[in-house]
């Protein structure tokens, strides 16, 4: 599809006509972080496309923290009675946990109901970031900070609105609102797009420069398994999973069963490999007994799970792990160490 | 759209003490529950929870299956398992995972070896080696337990004995004055001239990690590949559908690309072995 031009009230116009039918999130500042928050036209927020990611990571819209996924005796087949939503202002490294997701949730022979029909739902407006924050490194994993997945449509902040594109047909069909006018992108407005994405990708690159790895991230942790660069991290690791918490691709989770009214629930929660019981089984062993062993499974899941089972890294470069982290521990630090490691 | 997490109702038909810990489950499923040998299902009570189980009844007994149910200190839902009684209703999902590669087995020898509750998936191969017997060049048990009394399935075990389809030994690791059979833990009966043709033959096994790590480097000394020495791995399992995370072991999900694994597929991961 061509870059089309949005005048900035035409797009409050769009959202507000996406409004109307089902909830639409948009990025906005709440006491220094950025989070997603209900658009309404009747109060309207300050939806900030341009700047950073939001603290929640995307994933959470589909993969909620805990929901009731059966209810028994009752029906085996799935019903669905959710009006889907409208998330607008994503960032690549959100728009990228969706494509990895995908593979756990929707690829797959049994297929997750749940993640499937609110992806088939929702509609995904991605938007460029501007403002990268100094953990974010999306640049290392071979990405850009502009959307490049799993969105529906593109915003980029240009003079009096923003230049969009479509990448799906659903984006293409949510554009045609009544009252609102698009337009051809003009060559200055695509070249301020071009400037503004080439200064943050360069803000991003620079900042990063001193984690650059000649090996792959897959190489480094698959190579360096037995590597003594892990343990004064895994000595400071607290084990409270944070950055498994906020992390827009860990996709763990537990069943458990609860008496309801008249019937039983089956309940989905988050769960967190670096928690201890995590793999304890009932007999109980564990595969995972030790910190050592569960400090380099994130990294393990991440850069040699993923890409041999999918052929993409569970890893966005988002940094929400780094800022998680009490320990201070940052992973791109970690990786380094086993580089250098290698080369000592 | 079928929901993956709800359950279907299996009414309990029987239920057996196979010894002080353990009792097999008799179920039958509401719908019918078509499995091979090697798979698993989650089986439940209701508003407790669900396990996993490996299925250790004959894959061609259509409208029924059997688990073996062992307790564990504060497990909720192995206690009201082994609480529940003939008639009432469990929960069931599945089968999951994969299967003993039953027809590449045919015409070898197939040597199995369980140790303890792990004897559970090991009957359900036994049971479809049997059903077939003639399709295999020799079917050889070997069984160990921790003592007499916590030996499983001990009907089946007497009969095995005088059966001319297969070659049986049994031990204990610690005998008691009945006991007729070998005393020392599983390794012990397990002697290359179990096998007449080991370069062809398969090996079976299923039992505790211990037992895993000692029975491997025995089995290639001799003389199995390794692609031909198949495990059935238990790890935690919360989901049996790849999604949940926790049995994952190296690049594999022991619930969707196991629980059966050559020795070849899982010997660089550690967390296989733990």
């Amino acid at each position: 599809m061509a870059s089309l031009f949005i005048a900035t009230p035409d797009f409050e116009r769009l959202l507000s006509a996406w409004s109307a039918d089902r909830p639409v999130y948009v990025p906005v500042t709440q006491a220094g972080f950025r989070h997603w928050v209900r658009y309404s036209p009747d109060a309207p927020v300050r939806s900030e496309m341009d700047g950073i990611r939001a603290v929640e990571p995307l994933k959470s819209f589909y993969f909620r923290v805990k929901e009731k996924v059966a209810t028994y005796p009752g029906p085996t087949d799935f019903l669905d009675a959710e009006p889907g939503f409208v998330i607008v202002g994503a960032k690549q490294c959100d728009l990228r946990s969706l494509f990895c997701l995908d593979k756990t949730f929707a690829t797959s022979d049994i297929p997750d109901p749940f993640w499937v029909t609110r992806r088939q739902k929702a509609l995904v407006v991605g938007a460029d970031c501007s403002d990268p924050a100094p953990t974010c490194f999306c640049t290392l994993l071979g990405m850009a900070p502009y959307p490049q997945d799993s969105f529906d449509l593109s915003l980029a902040c240009v003079s009096g609105g923003f230049v969009v594109e479509a990448g799906s047909e659903k984006g293409e069909k949510a554009l045609k609102v009544e009252g609102v006018t698009l337009q051809a992108a003009t060559e200055e407005q695509l070249a301020e797009r071009q400037r503004n994405r080439e200064a943050t990708r360069a803000a991003v690159e620079e900042q990063n420069r001193k984690y650059q790895t000649g090996r792959s991230f897959t190489e480094l942790v698959q190579s360096g398994f037995g590597s003594a660069a892990w343990n004064p991290y895994v000595g400071r690791c607290r084990e409270d999973a944070a950055c498994l918490a906020i992390c827009p691709t860990c996709h763990c989770f537990v069943l458990y069963d609860q008496r309801g009214d008249g019937s039983n629930e089956r309940i989905r929660v988050w769960d967190f490999c670096y928690l201890r019981g995590y793999t304890r089984c009932g007999g109980g062993h564990s595969a995972r007994a030790t910190g050592n062993d569960r400090f380099k499974n994130k990294y393990v899941k991440k850069f040699q799970f993923y890409p041999a089972k999918f052929d993409v890294v569970a890893c966005t470069g988002c940094g929400r792990c780094i800022e998680a982290c009490l320990a201070g521990i940052d992973m791109r630090q970690v990786l380094h160490d086993l580089e250098e490691s290698r080369n000592a | 759209m079928r929901n993956p997490y709800a359950p279907i109702e299996a009414r309990i038909l029987n239920v057996v003490d196979e010894n002080s810990a353990i009792k097999t489950l008799v179920l039958k499923p509401a719908e019918p529950l078509v499995f091979e040998p090697g798979q698993f299902v989650m089986v439940g009570m209701p508003g407790v929870g669900e396990s996993p189980f490996g299925v250790s009844s004959s894959c061609f007994d259509r409208d029924r299956f059997e688990v073996s149910v062992q307790i564990q200190p504060h497990g909720k839902n192995t206690t009201a398992l082994h609480n529940a009684k003939p008639g009432q209703t469990a929960l069931v999902r599945g089968p999951f995972g994969n299967a003993y590669p039953m027809d590449y087995f045919k015409g070898r020898e197939v040597y199995v070896v369980g140790g303890g509750v792990g004897m559970a998936p090991m009957r359900s191969v036994l049971l479809a080696l049997l059903h077939e017997a003639n399709s295999y060049k020799r079917i050889v048990l070997r069984y160990g337990a921790r003592n007499p009394e916590l030996r499983m399935y001990k009907d089946m075990c007497l009969g095995l004995e005088t059966d001319s389809r297969i070659d049986v030994v049994y031990t204990v690791d610690v005998a008691d004055p009945s006991w007729r059979h070998n005393v020392g833990v599983v390794t012990t009966i397990m002697k290359p001239e179990d096998i007449y043709d080991i370069p062809s033959a398969v090996a079976v096994g299923c039992g505790p990690p211990i037992m895993l790590r000692f029975m491997v480097p025995l089995l290639l000394k001799m003389g199995f590949k390794p692609e031909h020495m198949y495990f059935s791995m238990e790890k935690n399992m919360s989901c049996g559908m790849g999604m949940c995370g926790h049995c994952r072991i190296g690049t594999y999900y022991v619930c969707k690309d196991g629980p059966v694994f050559t020795y070849d597929q899982i010997r660089d991961f550690p967390d296989a072995w733990t």
